[in-house]
């Protein structure tokens, strides 16, 4: 295996489960998110010494394929029928857990921006690392960020008052 | 007290929320097969290698094109089912996604294919002006479609810097289209109808000029005269459709086409601007006039050494966060802020 095999194999190993999670947590279906992340790290190989934050890029490039996805399949009701893949073997499986998930109850009713701000911060990125990948300002992440934990706190509230 | 409160309750807000996101991660690494996935990207992407070392052999890119160019970039604005029937159903948009981005971006710079686009407009404007001269009903609901049919194609040249004055030419067709309603809804008198019909004449004087000067006169002259309106009109329509015929066979030509069917809904849909997934790093692009070219972040090669930070400033993302980019003008050199 060559050095950059062996470099993009680690990539691959580190981030291919947050990338996912990353999506998920946008909203896309666990095998949406799959293919989407999968995608991304089969191009991000191909053009591996032509990017420069490969982090940054592969989370960026995803998001906007999946923002391409959520216009196109506006105008296309019909959904197909999720296919084992290598990396997803069992998606009815893997979509029926994630929609367990409360985290995905709360997402859902966050603004997009929101939502990145949200997980991004607990993917580990800093303020500063959300600011660029986004495009936005420091105060605007942190502003976000607020709003996200108020809604998770009334989030919190209302489920204990269930 | 309430400030130490406060700050708990916002930690345990915290806690949760670092729980959630880690049992959200953790159980989705037990759901993926991550060795497989891995060997899949690494095994596509030698096949990716072997295949662009047949290039030169099986013209892979013309061939990529025909399958995925249906799968047209959706354009903003456009309503759901136009955006299907261009990018699924149309030939010639296929086939203008076929011929390689070389070719392309020196058609796009040709001198015949602005006055083949105002043309096509030209020839739907005086559609709309000879609707409007005829007095009855049933011409007048024409007269509706048409100024709706007009605006959309306008708005689908508008951002793609076809031509200054069409920018100006979208808000007078929207203005156009809305006087005609009103018109139809209100049941108004006739006066209304002469009000809209000079409002196309205007409109078809100012996409004349960028199409034939001479012609752009005779409809200036138009609008001042009452007798034999409807003649004229059915004149200059007959001759703008020779215009825009003869321009059409020439960018027909120029693409080494068979046929001039579809071509002017594939141009009036952007399908010679569309570089979205195009391999654009062998092309020498010093001096080539990018504006209104669609790219994307993704797709698109660009030659090396091309200054993304420069071309990313002028472009804008339509729409926002698709990563699909429209290039626009530079700022001119000297201009205020």
């Amino acid at each position: 295996m060559t050095e950059y095999e062996q470099a993009f194999s680690r990539f691959y190993r580190e981030l291919v489960v947050p990338l996912t999670a990353y999506l998920v947590s946008q909203g896309a279906s666990a095998h949406l998110a799959a293919e989407i992340a999968q995608d991304t790290m089969l191009k991000a190989y191909r053009k591996w010494h032509e990017i420069h934050w490969h982090k940054s890029w592969v989370y960026k490039v995803a998001y906007q394929a999946y923002v391409r996805h959520v216009t196109r399949v506006d105008a296309e009701p019909f959904e197909e029928v999720p296919e084992p893949t290598p990396l997803l073997p069992r998606p009815d499986q893997a979509e029926a857990w994630a929609q367990q998930r409360e985290i995905i109850h709360l997402l859902r009713e966050l603004p997009p921006r929101q939502q990145q701000v949200l997980a991004l911060h607990h993917d580990g990125w800093t303020t500063g690392e959300i600011a660029e990948l986004l495009g936005i300002g420091n105060a605007t992440v942190r502003q976000n960020l607020h709003k996200a934990r108020l809604a998770a706190a009334r989030y919190i509230t209302g489920r204990r008052e269930e | 007290m309430s400030n130490n409160t406060a700050t708990g309750a916002a930690q345990a807000v915290d806690r949760w929320l670092k729980d959630q996101y880690l049992q959200l991660r953790s159980g989705l690494s037990l759901q993926l097969d991550v060795d497989s996935g891995l060997g899949e990207a690494r095994s596509h992407a030698r096949q990716a290698e072997l295949v662009h070392g047949l290039d030169r052999i099986l013209a892979p890119e013309a061939g990529l094109a025909a399958i995925l160019r249906p799968r047209l970039r959706r354009m903003p604005g456009l309503p759901a089912a136009v955006q299907d029937q261009l990018a699924e159903h149309s030939p010639m948009i296929r086939s203008l996604r076929a011929v390689c981005p070389a070719t392309r971006l020196s058609v796009r710079a040709n001198p015949d294919t602005t006055p083949t686009i105002l043309g096509i407009l030209l020839v739907r404007v005086l559609d709309l002006a000879v609707a409007l001269s005829l007095d009855h009903d049933r011409s007048h609901a024409r007269a509706r479609d048409l100024a709706h049919a007009l605006a959309l194609d306008l708005a689908r040249v508008r951002d793609r810097a076809v031509d200054p004055g069409v920018a100006g030419a979208h808000s007078r067709a929207l203005e156009l289209a809305h006087a005609i309603d009103v018109d139809i809804n209100f049941d108004l008198d006739h006066l209304a109808r002469d009000i809209a019909g000079d409002q196309a004449l205007t409109l078809a004087h100012s996409l004349a000029s960028g199409v034939e000067a001479t012609l752009a006169d005779d409809l200036d002259q138009l609008r001042t005269r009452d007798r034999d309106r409807l003649r004229d009109l059915l004149r200059a329509r007959t001759r703008s459709r020779a215009l825009a015929a003869t321009h059409t066979r020439a960018i027909a030509a120029l693409l080494d086409l068979t046929t001039t069917t579809g071509l002017a809904d594939a141009l009036l849909s952007g399908a010679l601007d569309d570089f979205t997934n195009d391999d654009l790093s062998e092309i020498e692009l010093t001096g080539t006039d990018l504006v209104g070219i669609l790219w994307s972040a993704d797709g698109t090669r660009w030659p090396r050494g091309t200054d993304m930070d420069e071309l990313r400033a002028r472009s804008l993302e339509t729409p926002p966060d698709s990563g699909v980019y429209v290039v626009t003008e530079p700022p001119r050199v000297g201009a205020r802020q």
